[in-house]
């Protein structure tokens, strides 16, 4: 009599355990789904249901992202466990496992489940985009438990584009593996130039270590290419976590082939106002000498919008460097940053080299100023360089009911470098006007947009000039063809001689662009070479056709070149204004191509 | 007042009367021009921020320092291929492969077409800023002493040629035997010969040069890190 007691009981924690763990997992049929790990989502089509306990959704298209466990149906309805009682719906939303779900239908919600259900943004990858992997799977059922895992049924892996072993269950994504230790294939790639690389991953979790690693492996000598036979590409950091706060950081890269290393050691921490961070690299490769450098960097917070800086590096009785920094920020209005750097370097070169630099920023309301102030002097060879910038931009004035706009921003420009033994310098005052216009009305229905800008430097350097812009564009239009010129042209005055000359900014191009009502848009644009001749084309049109299919087309062709920069023709549909379909050629790609997209 | 109708007629004369590179110019001095630099052509990507380029025979490769390493066409502009590689600020091509240096002491090289790591050029005690193809080898701008070093990725020989210190280098190439750098603190382009003597200044058409490239025709490309491209002939 004492076992039945312990048998009921038995049974009963199997049975809420059971029910639990169904629960806790979400069962997903279908005609076809794809998953690929690169990409982080299924996509499924054709009858799809989707169910817990307590819910069915059905579908005709299925977006699911593995990472956040979020997913979109698309054409379907949602319902109870049973069939009775189901809304008709457009688009559903479900996230989570077991999942909340809001259902819209012709865009207004009809229903939602669970807190926090509401609708969001799903990246949509096409079938390329899956197809594009060394490996990915096709199945025709999954479930995914509350920690991300997709156990897939009827499984084919497509390995390097071919079908490989058919499966009845394989997990094709392990689900969320933070704080876990793994090691996995990320990618394996071929090409005939380069050879074989197999990239893996490790990922440390073995307390007090965290670590990230990647390591590819490569291989040409199998395939008689030349140069490195074959090697490892590593690069990972690992970090010291004895409590909460990380105690030690490790970088480290490399690559065997070439035997090369770089490791640095660093930590970072704040005590109060005081923030400092320090680290000791160490840097390797066949037929140099081993590089070993301390760096040091101490920032003090005393108040708000201050952060002095001191930043030091040292290597080993070869070189020192310092900095100091004192950016400045008061109300946001006022910028002042005063600094100084001292480089000594003697690496098989001797260098001295000292920095001085201030730059300040003001804002007011009709103005800005902005100014920057350097000296580099080279300390051994007693030269320097300097420089100095000032600009102050006032704030755009419009005219004419907000047609015409005017900009003014005078500019002082001081440039002394080192030119031979002596030294070149100039003082370059300046003014920049610019005058915009939105469109003025001409006879015979066109339309002229203007643009004119006028710098004019005194210059220190060569000579004072005064360089025009203009750029004008011709609009006409009639009907549902808008017809249109665009011609840019820089023109100088040079005090020299008293004369102007004149260069194409942007070649003359005529562009013709028909729309209407039916959805053709159809976009052709012919530029101009300095001889007038026709230099570039570039066309875009859409086109629609019968069976509500659409022809859309890009062609770049150098006209002169008599080549094709890039060509994509390709015929789409869309299937209830949701899911479109698009076959075509791509010159960019190099191939024929299938798309499946959501609009 | 004056000077600008004087000009936009000059400019509207050019229009009519066919376009040549310089479009007119003083018929008492007609070299006067080529004494500077020279404006092409300007247009604009969607590519912004800190980050050389460099030509590979068809298009212009930029390092990102967000990582994004996208490669553009040079007529329109047109980003044709991104990759998400390393943050880095200095990129060159050379024979088939992409170089790349962030703010560490190595060299990354990876494949143009897939974008999949080849090897690693460890570089001790150089930081490259920079990088720029040579006929065989490669420049870099060391970040740590401020000097130029060539290096021979083949056999991994590091050799320094010059120091260039007090620069905020944006962007350098490798022009006809001298080396291009350009300031982006002064909007200045320094043309430098293999021991440091400078040969020209040039003003830039940028504010703010994040790079330089040279294609096959001559022809240098320079780059804002508003994503604004100049090309330009130097004289």
């Amino acid at each position: 009599m004492g076992k039945l007691p312990k048998l009921l009981c038995l049974s009963f924690f199997l049975c809420t355990a059971l029910g639990a763990a169904a629960n806790t997992s979400l069962h997903i049929t279908g005609r076809y789904f794809i998953y690929s790990d690169k990409v982080k989502m299924v996509f499924g089509c054709g009858d799809i249901v989707v169910r817990d306990e307590t819910l069915r959704l059905r579908g005709e298209v299925l977006y699911y992202d593995v990472s956040s466990r979020r997913g979109v149906l698309y054409g379907g309805h949602a319902s109870g466990p049973e069939e009775s009682g189901s809304d008709s719906a457009d688009i559903v939303y479900f996230q989570g496992v077991p999942p909340r779900f809001h259902y819209e239908s012709l865009g207004e919600r009809v229903e939602s489940r669970g807190t926090g259900a509401q609708r969001f943004q799903l990246r949509k990858p096409t079938l390329e985009e899956f197809r594009d992997n060394a490996v990915y799977f096709e199945f025709r059922g999954f479930n995914v438990d509350s920690r991300g895992r997709v156990r897939a049924e009827t499984v084919i892996p497509y390995i390097m584009g071919m079908p490989s072993m058919p499966m009845r269950r394989f997990t094709v994504n392990r689900g969320s593996l933070k704080d876990r230790t793994l090691f996995y294939i990320q990618d394996l790639n071929y090409t005939r130039a380069e050879g074989l690389g197999l990239d893996t991953r490790l990922q440390l979790h073995l307390h007090p270590l965290r670590g990230n690693f990647s390591i590819i492996a490569y291989e040409r000598e199998l395939f008689r290419l030349p140069g490195i036979r074959r090697g490892l590409l590593y690069s990972g950091q690992l970090a010291l976590h004895p409590k909460k706060s990380e105690l030690l950081n490790l970088a480290i890269r490399g690559n065997t082939g070439e035997r090369s290393f770089n490791l640095t050691l660093s930590r970072s921490s704040r005590i109060g106002p005081l923030e400092y961070k320090i680290s000791q690299q160490f840097s390797d490769r066949s037929g140099s000498d081993l590089f070993s450098e301390i760096r040091a960097q101490v920032i003090l917070h005393p108040f708000k919008g201050f952060q002095p800086q001191f930043s030091f590096r040292y290597n080993w009785q070869r070189s020192v460097a310092y900095q100091i920094a004192t950016p400045l920020e008061l109300g946001k209005k006022i910028r002042l940053n005063l600094g100084m750097e001292r480089r000594i370097l003697r690496e098989g070169f001797e260098s001295d080299q000292m920095e001085l630099r201030a730059d300040f920023d003001f804002q007011s309301r009709w103005f800005s100023l902005d100014s920057g102030f350097r000296i580099s002097q080279d300390m051994l060879a007693k030269v320097n360089r300097k420089n100095f910038s000032l600009q102050i931009p006032f704030k755009p004035i419009s005219l004419l009911g907000k047609n015409i706009f005017l900009t003014f921003t005078p500019f002082y420009l001081f440039n002394s470098f080192p030119s031979g033994e002596e030294s070149q310098s100039s003082s370059s005052p300046g003014i920049r006007f610019q005058a915009r216009s939105r469109g003025l009305l001409l006879p015979l229905g066109l339309t002229l947009r203007p643009s004119f800008t006028l710098n004019h430097i005194w210059d220190g350097l060569q000579e004072d000039m005064t360089d025009f812009r203009t750029e004008l564009a011709l609009v006409r239009r009639v009907g549902g063809l808008e017809l249109a010129m665009e011609y840019g042209l820089a023109s100088r005055f040079r005090s020299q001689g008293f004369w102007v000359e004149g260069t194409h900014t942007r070649n003359l191009s005529v562009t013709g662009e028909f729309r209407n009502r039916n959805g053709a848009n159809l976009r052709l644009r012919m530029i101009m070479d300095n001889d007038l001749k026709p230099e570039t084309m570039t066309w875009n049109g859409q086109i629609r056709l019968p069976w509500n299919l659409r022809l859309s087309s890009f062609v770049i062709y150098y006209i002169r070149g008599d080549r094709f920069q890039t060509v994509e023709v390709f015929i789409e549909k869309v299937f209830k204004h949701k899911l479109k379909i698009q076959g075509g050629y791509s010159l960019a790609l190099r191939k024929f191509f299938i798309k499946l997209l959501l609009v | 007042m004056t000077s600008i109708l004087v000009v936009s007629a000059l400019a509207a004369v050019s229009i009519f009367n066919g376009c040549r590179d310089v479009v007119f110019n003083n018929p008492l001095d007609p070299n006067a021009s080529r004494a500077n630099l020279t404006i092409q052509r300007v247009f604009a990507t969607l590519l912004s921020g800190p980050g050389d380029i460099c030509f590979d025979g068809e298009k212009i490769w930029k390092a990102g320092a967000e990582g994004r390493t996208s490669a553009f066409d040079m007529e329109s502009g047109t980003a044709i291929r991104s990759f998400h590689l390393i943050p880095a600020t200095g990129i060159a091509f050379l024979e088939r492969r992409l170089y790349l240096c962030g703010e560490e002491n190595q060299v990354l090289v990876y494949d143009p077409l897939s974008g999949s790591l080849i090897t690693r050029i460890s570089t001790s005690e150089v930081y490259p800023r920079l990088l720029a193809a040579r006929e065989t080898d490669l420049l870099l701008f060391d970040s740590r002493s401020e000097s130029v070093f060539s290096l021979n990725p083949e056999t991994r020989e590091l050799q320094r040629l010059f120091q260039l210190s007090g620069l905020a280098t944006g962007g350098m190439e490798f022009v006809e035997g001298s080396v291009l750098i350009s300031d982006s603190a002064s909007d200045t382009l320094y043309r430098l010969t293999y021991d440091g003597a400078v040969i020209d200044v040039y003003r830039s058409p940028l504010g703010g040069t994040a790079g330089i490239c040279k294609d096959d025709r001559g022809y240098i490309y320079l780059m804002g890190l508003d994503g604004q491209v100049a090309k330009v002939t130097l004289p």
